[in-house]
């Protein structure tokens, strides 16, 4: 680590670098510009690994993904202007599904701001609405307390992305660190937590979680049919293991949403994913529960269906770290607002506390052996099918190959479509950060860069980015950084040579009025791989299904599997607009 | 109608922030004062606010704001907007959630 000697003069760009540096970020992703030069120059003399990226979108994507598989911050870097703007698809997808995202952009010297000078552009004002918090940094001075809190805001609580804006200027002018420094400076991002953190925003008190608990402990007492409904926060709050540990001692059953994928293992009463394209056996059991203990979910629409007829008969325990989520959408009997680790573990000593009561007391609660049994036998009867006739692909069975053996330290990057839908249904992950899906936003063009970010995160793991062909061809430029940096990415590419998921809607809803779905006049991708300088292989029918995946794992660099599947496959089941989660379609096609 | 009152760190984008999440959140900006001072780092900021859904659906996401701190509401004017909303606080409101692709 390069000591920051609180008496040397740094320009602010040196500071930056230093500082982040010193505050543990190893990788920033980005691309250099005008604006942002001195940063770029102070680059030069950093122990900072700076990748390259080809496009700022993918930039803030991989900062994304970097972040989503290492638990840490991920920090992307761009110029004023078209560098600054093409961040921001980045930056909302990581608000929307809650990941610790630092964005530092150049900007314009502070005396031109407001001129229309070249390459200026009020990123400020344009990603708020993106952004956890952001700053325009007014002096040098303040660099030193504005990157701490940047961080600090950014990971903590609900996590978010943060954008920090340093004119041009304030990059190249000196300042002595001694006498702007604060107290925290030195970065103590943990001290500065409590400053950031807004005092107003409620959360719960141990003390108060008791008295909560008395209330779900009534709940739970008066419940025939519980059922845990496990959301994203599980995995940003880090605690898979106290969860796991929770379903062992109350053998609920559990359904999990797009980003809870994961949480529970191997959980015999883990009936998979809820929603517009979820399992059957989830779907029903959240229609049929009478009690739905949520935690760091969000009853997102794409889960819930027609909210009114939502869990109609359930009542709802919600356990998340943020408050405005509380009462958002469905309404919440009881509501524990905190840290899930502390809440969690709070609810684990309840239960076992109530637990032994019950055997004191000869059992008062209702029998939950039925419903676990009712919900077992929805998983037997709606397990998945992988037969359907035919002598092509079954994407289905291609991706159940992909996590057949087993690998705790494989991630999976996917796009947006058809073949998200099916990763999620069909293959297994060990925990949540080893699933990557553009949850909120539903970005095409996630996959590879969030899986470059997930290599740099996990050098030794094997990613594997499952894109669709139209996800593909978004952020394709960055088959430049895999083979720049060397790296290991495999690409699946479910190859239907059409916007799949947009076909399959004007299929159902639009009778099959096909407007602008077809891709037919794709490139061969086989050779656009190569071109880059990747091993890519194409497969067409069944037999060569379980091949494939074999040469996916045996080649040693990133490669390329061409998959390609007939266009009609849809994704079953599906709960169509309006519909509640009962009323699911399901396959009529081959 | 409600009012909500709120102490403001006097930042670049704060005033923006809170206006931008008022808007976004579904409800009408009736009244707005601002009183701050040169050499005060926190402004006080009063808003009168309407609208259909829940005043809580709002304040929450305004105590959310980095630089807000201290939000009271106006407790005459939040009795005539009680929270009623059943099972659904977003009730009638759905339909602008279900319908897209
Ligand atoms: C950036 C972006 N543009 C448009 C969409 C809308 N959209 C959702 S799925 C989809 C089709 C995706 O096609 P492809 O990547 O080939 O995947 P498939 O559905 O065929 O598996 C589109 C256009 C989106 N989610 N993101």
């Amino acid at each position: 680590m390069i000591p920051l000697d609180s008496n040397s003069y740094l320009t602010g760009a040196e500071y930056l670098v230093k500082a982040l540096a010193n505050k543990g970020v190893k990788k920033i992703f980005g691309y250099p510009g005008g604006a942002i030069m001195p940063v770029y120059d102070a680059l030069v003399d950093s122990e900072l690994d700076h990748i390259l990226c080809r496009h700022e979108q993918a930039a803030s994507l991989a900062a994304d993904g970097y972040a989503r598989v290492s638990g840490e911050i991920g920090v992307c870097l761009a110029t004023s202007g078209p560098g600054a703007t093409n961040l921001i698809t980045g930056l909302a997808n990581a608000y929307m599904d809650s990941v610790p995202v630092l964005a530092i952009t150049g900007q314009v010297a502070t005396s031109l701001i407001g001129t229309d000078a070249f390459q200026e552009i009020d990123i400020f004002g344009m990603t708020l609405p993106v952004v956890k918090h952001s700053f325009l940094v007014q002096s040098a001075e303040s660099l030193p307390e504005i990157l701490t809190k940047a961080i600090a805001i950014a990971q903590s609580g609900r996590p978010g992305p943060v954008l920090v804006d340093i004119p041009k200027d304030i990059q190249v002018t000196e300042f002595n660190l001694i006498s702007s420094l604060h107290s925290t400076e030195l970065g103590d991002v943990n001290e500065s937590k409590n400053k950031t953190e807004n005092d107003a925003v409620k959360v719960h008190s141990i003390d108060q979680y008791a008295a909560l608990m008395t209330q779900v402990q009534s709940l739970l007492e008066l419940s025939a049919k519980p059922l845990f409904y496990l959301g994203g926060g599980i995995g940003i709050a880090k605690c898979e293991s106290l969860l796991r540990q929770l379903l062992h001692q109350t053998s609920i059953p559990a359904i999990t949403t797009l980003k809870g994928i994961g949480c529970y293992g191997e959980y015999s009463l883990g009936l998979g994913m809820l929603g517009m394209h979820g399992h059957q056996a989830a779907n029903l059991a959240v229609q049929n529960c009478d009690l739905l203990i949520v935690i760091g979910a969000r009853f997102d629409d794409r889960a819930t269906g027609n909210l009114e007829r939502f869990a109609p008969n359930a009542k709802v325990i919600h356990f998340d770290i943020d408050d405005a989520e509380v009462d958002k959408r469905r309404f919440a009997d009881v509501s524990i607002v905190g840290n899930l680790t502390d809440t969690l573990k709070a609810f684990s000593e309840l239960f076992m506390l109530n637990n032994v009561n019950h055997r004191q007391e000869s059992s008062e609660r209702p029998d939950w052996g039925k419903w676990k049994e009712w919900c077992r036998q929805q998983k037997k009867d709606f397990q998945w099918q992988y037969n359907p006739p035919g002598n092509g692909i079954y994407a289905p069975r291609l991706l159940k190959y992909l996590t057949e053996t087993k690998d705790e330290q494989r991630v999976i990057a996917c796009d947006v479509g058809q073949h998200q839908m099916w990763v999620a249904q069909h293959c297994q992950f060990s925990a949540v950060n080893r699933h990557l899906s553009s949850g909120g936003l539903g970005t095409m063009g996630y996959g590879l860069p969030a899986a470059i970010g997930a290599q740099f995160a996990e050098p030794d793991s094997c990613v594997i980015n499952v894109c669709g062909d139209g996800s593909f061809a978004m952020n394709l430029q960055e088959l430049i950084t895999l083979v720049r940096y060397r790296l290991p990415v495999k690409i699946l590419l479910i190859d239907n040579q059409s916007l799949g998921m947009v076909r399959q809607w004007q299929h159902l809803f639009f009778k099959d009025r096909f407007s602008e779905i077809d891709l037919s006049d794709n490139p061969d991708f086989v050779q656009v791989a190569q071109a880059f300088g990747l091993s890519s292989m194409r497969i067409t029918h069944k037999h060569e299904e379980q091949a494939g995946i074999d040469w996916l794992f045996s080649e040693k660099g990133p490669c390329l599997l061409q998959v390609c599947i007939d266009n009609e496959q849809n994704v079953w089941p599906l709960v169509p607009p309006g519909a509640d989660n009962s009323e699911m379609m399901v396959q009529s096609d081959g | 109608m409600s009012v909500i009152k709120m102490q403001v760190m006097q930042q670049p984008g704060s005033l923006e922030r809170v206006l931008r999440v008022i808007r976004h959140r579904g409800f009408n900006l009736l009244d707005l004062t601002v009183n701050g001072s040169l050499d005060n780092q926190i402004f006080s900021l009063m808003v009168m606010v309407s609208g259909e859904r829940p005043l809580s659906f709002l304040t929450k996401q305004l105590k959310k704001l980095v630089d807000v701190n201290d939000l009271s509401v106006n407790e005459q004017a939040v009795n005539s907007q009680a929270f009623n909303a059943g099972n659904n606080p977003l009730n009638k409101l759905d339909s602008h959630y279900a319908n897209s692709a």
